[in-house]
């Protein structure tokens, strides 16, 4: 136990340590430049989605691999709603991605997983929605704790606790295609660029 | 290290502390928490949305946000400081900001030494006025010590009220007591040891190491007097947190209280009255028997009608209950009713099974609340009940058994074997948890920090506690948010973990 939170701890002075230094040795003017810096792209190696149960924040019961496989490309993040500033910052940035997409007649489904289940009701997901501008097709969803720690740990994005989770964003362009994993905090054009050119194979 | 145990002390001595106010605080309060907005992009956060109450910054989601409260932002960062930051950050020198280089930082991103802030920091259209304001605020917050800690000793404070169940009052005390030696029994003289380190050199962790200091509070009378005991105790030797407590009908003057004094107030025995979280200062365990209620008219759908068996003994219990039940649409009656809705302890409720004998028309729905139900007490109960629901915010049955072997095994060395094991359980827990928390407040002791600290921590910390996935986050304050419902069917039950409907 005292390990845990030492680790925790730990963990978190060395990366606010490298965010300090990161800065301090690379001063960087432009937003999408500096946001850039801080993204890493790559192809993750997954297995076949798990049929895990969800529910929706309008309470209705999905399956995860009978949910995630519209043939226009998909966004898929982890949330919680008392997130104290990254999970806000990321939906915010993807209501504008939507937005965008929209206004240029691209169709995009974006999938919102809590990992935090046993606070996020289905009614707590749609409170927190409220506080940004989300269009159709985007679905929030919660479930039981056991079955979404399932799901995080499929797609690499479980750290121990809801805090120490990673900005994680999860693509590909349709259900056939191979996933991209972008880890950071991509501006919404940067993103909207990525997802234009999302690899079909 | 070394240099740590000047913190506290320097604190208090810091010129900026004594700088008059050129700048209306409580305003930039206001400015800070998001009660008056602060001028910026559309859908930009108030500072404490990230920076946190504390003002101390936070980690969460891959990143880090500086701490920017008086003592840290008005202060300049050079080798003298860097040991408050990681190995990595040891060579990140800044200059002390002002009110005018935190100005052209919130309008511009720049800090006094050129650094462009990360993207994800807001840049303010901020006007002179809110920066006077907003300056004044952070050079207060979090600059006080706070009471009831020093370098050596920290003083806890346990509260009871008159009408808590004395035999668990005294189980929760006695091992507080024992948690509490122990601790101090580890100190191995650190004063000394922060002594000789000061003239060798040699670093000295000794914050881990602090003296526990715990009172008894014992309220008595009536619960419009408990605010002025309470004041009273605080300002006749103060506290700097309260660990556990044991109530009954009410415990919404205490919640009162730790919010007053911003007193971290964690209460792994005392549910949080059914509703919210009763705000930012007190931790607790459980909802409480409201929800349990709530849960139960989920699957008592069908009564219109039900009995409810409660002990006479607590009749505010019983009253509250029977209003749960009322706002959920059931009428309470006498006898007669499709449905009985039990809130006995095990004993009496399997001696009320007995003498009552529900057929297997009647649903019997059995919320003990606080009673944990081992494997003993469920079959003493079960058999006697051909139809119904239990539910139970703890573990239950063998599961329970094991989880509390942990803290059986703790009482057996300390020969407190006749002290109850699940409220021993909960009660180390919090006291476990306080601790590590201590341990771990790299920036400092003020009381908003460590509750920061455990809405990160609490869910990493070895669980003795019968209740399930302890965990806060900002904006919750009760950690474990749902109860198992089991229904039973020829004695045997199935159980299902329900969260809030």
């Amino acid at each position: 136990m005292l390990m845990a939170l030492l680790l925790m701890r730990r963990r978190s002075l060395l990366v606010l340590g490298m965010g300090l230094i990161g800065t301090a040795l690379r001063p960087m003017p432009a937003r999408a430049a500096a946001a850039g810096e801080h993204l890493q792209v790559f192809r993750p190696q997954l297995a076949p989605l798990p049929s895990v149960a969800l529910t929706t924040m309008q309470g209705q019961a999905r399956l995860l691999d009978r949910e995630l496989v519209a043939d226009v490309p998909l966004v898929l993040n982890f949330i919680f709603t008392t997130c104290s500033s990254t999970c806000s910052v990321q939906t915010a940035m993807l209501a504008q991605v939507q937005h965008d997409l929209a206004a240029r007649g691209r169709r995009v489904q974006l999938a919102s997983i809590t990992i935090d289940p046993d606070n996020d009701t289905p009614e707590q997901l749609r409170r927190f929605t409220q506080h940004f501008s989300i269009g159709a097709g985007w679905q929030f969803y919660t479930g039981r704790f056991d079955d979404l720690l399932r799901v995080q740990r499929h797609f690499d994005v479980y750290r121990g606790s809801k805090a120490a989770h990673p900005p994680v964003l999860l693509m590909r362009r349709h259900a056939r295609a191979p996933w991209l994993r972008v880890e950071g905090f991509p501006a919404a054009g940067e993103l909207v660029a990525l997802i234009e050119s999302l690899p079909a194979a | 290290m070394r240099r740590a145990a000047c913190w506290l002390a320097a604190a208090a001595l810091l010129p900026w502390a004594a700088v008059a106010q050129a700048g209306d605080a409580e305003r930039g309060r206001s400015l800070y928490d998001g009660r008056l907005p602060l001028a910026a992009a559309q859908g930009a956060p108030a500072c404490v949305a990230c920076h946190r109450p504390s003002g101390l910054g936070n980690f969460e989601g891959g990143l880090a946000v500086p701490p920017i409260a008086g003592p840290t932002l008005f202060q300049p960062f050079d080798r003298d400081t860097a040991h408050y930051f990681a190995p990595s950050a040891r060579y990140r020198v800044r200059p002390a900001y002002d009110e005018a280089s935190l100005g052209a930082l919130l309008r511009s991103g720049v800090s006094p030494d050129g650094v462009t802030l990360h993207p994800l920091m807001p840049r303010y259209a901020i006007g002179d006025a809110d920066l006077a304001d907003l300056t004044a605020h952070l050079r207060l917050l979090s600059s006080e010590p706070p009471p009831g800690i020093t370098a050596d000793s920290v003083r806890v404070a346990t509260i009871t009220t008159p009408d808590a169940d004395p035999l668990r009052r005294d189980a929760m005390l006695a091992t507080l007591a024992r948690f509490v030696e122990q601790k101090n029994g580890q100190s191995r003289h650190e004063a000394q040891r922060m002594k000789q380190a000061a003239r060798t050199g040699e670093m000295a962790m000794y914050r881990k190491f602090r003296v526990w200091q715990l009172d008894h509070w014992a309220l008595h009378g009536d619960p419009g007097t408990w605010r002025a005991q309470l004041d009273a105790w605080q300002a006749r030797q103060p506290v700097y947190a309260v660990v556990a407590g044991l109530g009954g009908a009410q415990w919404a003057p205490i919640d009162d209280f730790c919010a007053r004094q911003r007193l971290p107030c964690l209460l792994p025995l005392v549910d949080a009255g059914g509703g919210a979280a009763p705000g930012f200062y007190s931790l607790h365990y459980h909802a409480g028997i409201d929800l349990d209620v709530r849960l139960a008219a989920r699957v008592l759908k069908g009564a219109r009608t039900v009995e409810l068996w409660a002990d006479p003994a607590a009749p505010a219990l019983a009253e509250r209950v029977q209003s749960a039940l009322t706002r959920e649409g059931f009428q309470v009656v006498g006898e007669g009713a499709t449905a009985i809705v039990s809130v006995l302890p095990p004993a009496a409720h399997a001696a009320r099974l007995r003498s009552a004998r529900p057929g297997s028309r009647t649903v019997v729905a059995w919320l003990p609340g606080t009673h944990a139900l081992g494997r003993a007490e469920i079959e003493a109960t079960l058999p006697l009940t051909p139809r119904g629901w239990v539910v139970s915010p703890m573990r239950t049955g063998e599961a329970l058994d094991r989880q509390l072997q942990r803290a059986r095994t703790w009482l057996h060395a300390q020969g407190l074997d006749d002290v109850p094991a699940d409220v021993a359980a909960s009660t180390l827990q919090a006291a476990i948890v306080l601790g590590e928390g201590l341990a771990h407040q790299d920036f400092g002791f003020t009381p908003e920090y460590l509750l920061e600290l455990l809405e990160h921590g609490l869910e990493n910390v070895v669980p003795w506690s019968p209740y399930p996935r302890l965990a806060i986050g900002p904006d919750q304050r009760i950690a474990s948010k749902g109860s198992w419902v089991g229904e039973v069917r020829d004695g045997r039950v199935d159980w299902q973990w329900r969260t809030a409907p």
